[in-house]
């Protein structure tokens, strides 16, 4: 992780001095992260939010010349794929109702099960902002120092908004009648906790 | 009313459904976007084609297969801007006209290759719905009871001819699209080289419906077509795309419209 780090720092750096072919490098190294931050918040299966990815990337290319410090080149990244994934939801809600939007995403899963299929539906009706903050924490795997610079907001904001999105798909769940929870004992490395419920 | 358990979901499980959502490194669909002054001006160009391209891709289409098919190019016709070609129903026991949906119209017709400009002018013609199949798929007129007009592209391999009803019915279901079967034949070509993980969808015939397993193809976007895992040959391609083709430039349509 380390060595990665210091990988984009100094392909960031050299970027930003006009170095095409690093820029490729730290486009192609920044690229997974940017283009499925912003799918996950605009919403899977969107063409908005390839749209959106597409012009996170390119919003980086260009923007590359005002980087401040190469060291936070990640988060400067996911703070462009957020505010272009937070702008294009807007425009997700009203595809929509129009109900002009799907495409296919392959999926991890190939047949989920209800209690996934119910647990998606409610994460895309969550207002964006709470999406946004999830996506980050618990996929990205920020801290919520790091999720808080990349939203600009308080760290505490990142707490209660984190809150209220587990409260929000709760909520929908027991709607739903699905209950008991599913034991779901996460690998990731972004999941800050490992439980099993009976 | 019952409060929501807030211990209900862990974060190991959101973050596991957000895994099975990410997707692909990439972004799915490439577009660009012409700045907006340009819009406009494609838009009027667009509307031009939309009004044409269908005649015209019938009209290629009736040149290439009009003789080897059971229709005659006097069969074609277009319908809410889609183009038709007619074939004759031998067996029409489960192929019953339904209400009517509205006016076709004929293409200019020459298939007798004698004196240009003495063919059949297009004219209209009442148009009515096939029971069970939807009108984007088939048709049937009102004169012609024994011929049953099919969406260009859609069971149009002669081999499907006895199984057209049938062919007609099917479909596969893949995560809110709707897919048609075509056929790459041995004498087409080799099969389509499969890529990626099977995933699975739902495959509906008049007489079941399945779950199978599907797989991406090289060079073919999913959201265009897949093809079956078991057979590879059996090509399902989502509505609206390559109605031209059939099964020999099936493939180089479909990678085109990538």
């Amino acid at each position: 992780m380390l060595k990665v780090e210091t990988d984009l720092h100094q392909l960031a750096e050299a970027a930003s001095r006009g170095d095409r072919p690093a820029l490729d490098d730290l486009v192609r190294a920044l690229q997974a992260d940017v283009v499925r931050t912003t799918r996950l918040i605009v919403g899977s299966g969107s063409t908005v939010a390839e749209d959106a990815a597409q012009d996170a990337l390119a919003d980086m290319t260009r923007g590359i010349g005002g980087l401040e410090d190469p060291h936070a080149v990640r988060a400067w990244a996911l703070r462009i794929a957020t505010r272009r994934a937070m702008k294009a939801s807007r425009s997700e809600r009203l595809l929509r109702l129009r109900r002009e939007r799907h495409i296919t995403i392959p999926e991890t899963d190939s047949l989920p099960s209800r209690r996934t299929v119910e647990l998606r539906s409610a994460f895309h009706a969550l207002k964006p902002r709470l999406r946004a903050v999830a996506v980050l924490r618990l996929y990205v795997g920020l801290s919520e120092a790091e999720t808080a610079a990349v939203l600009s907001i308080p760290v505490g904001t990142v707490k209660s908004q984190l809150h209220a999105a587990r409260f929000e798909l709760s909520r929908a769940l027991t709607d739903a009648g699905v209950v008991p929870a599913t034991q779901v004992r996460s690998k990731d490395r972004g999941a800050p906790r490992e439980e099993t419920r009976h | 009313m019952k409060k929501p358990d807030t211990d209900l979901v862990d974060d190991g499980e959101i973050t596991a459904m957000l895994r099975g959502l990410a997707g692909s490194a990439e972004p799915v669909r490439r577009t660009s976007r012409p700045p907006r002054s340009l819009v406009r001006t494609a838009a009027t160009f667009v509307a031009a084609a939309a009004l044409l391209l269908p005649a015209l891709a019938l009209a290629r289409w009736v040149a290439d297969h009009g003789s080897s098919g059971s229709a005659a190019c006097a069969d074609a016709v277009t319908f809410d801007g889609r183009p038709y070609v007619g074939h004759e129903i031998r067996t029409s026991g489960d192929v019953r006209a339904a209400a009517g949906v509205g006016v076709a119209t004929t293409v200019y017709c020459d298939d007798t290759g004698d004196t240009p400009g003495d063919g059949t002018p297009a004219r209209p013609v009442r148009m009515r719905g096939v029971q069970g199949i939807d009108p984007e798929v088939a048709l049937m007129s009102r004169e012609l009871s024994h011929v049953v007009y099919v969406a260009v592209g859609r069971c149009a391999d002669l081999r499907f001819r006895e199984e057209l009803s049938g062919c007609l019915r099917e479909r596969l279901d893949l995560q809110g699209r709707r897919y048609s079967r075509f056929r790459v034949h041995e004498d087409h070509g080799p099969a389509p080289e499969q890529v990626g993980a099977p995933f699975l969808a739902t495959l509906s015939t008049p007489a079941v419906t399945a779950r199978v397993s599907v797989r991406k193809i090289q060079g073919i976007a999913a959201v265009d077509a897949v093809s079956a895992e078991a057979d590879p040959r059996n090509v399902y391609v989502v509505d609206g795309r390559c109605y031209v083709g059939i099964s020999v430039d099936l493939l180089s349509c479909l990678r085109d419209a990538g």
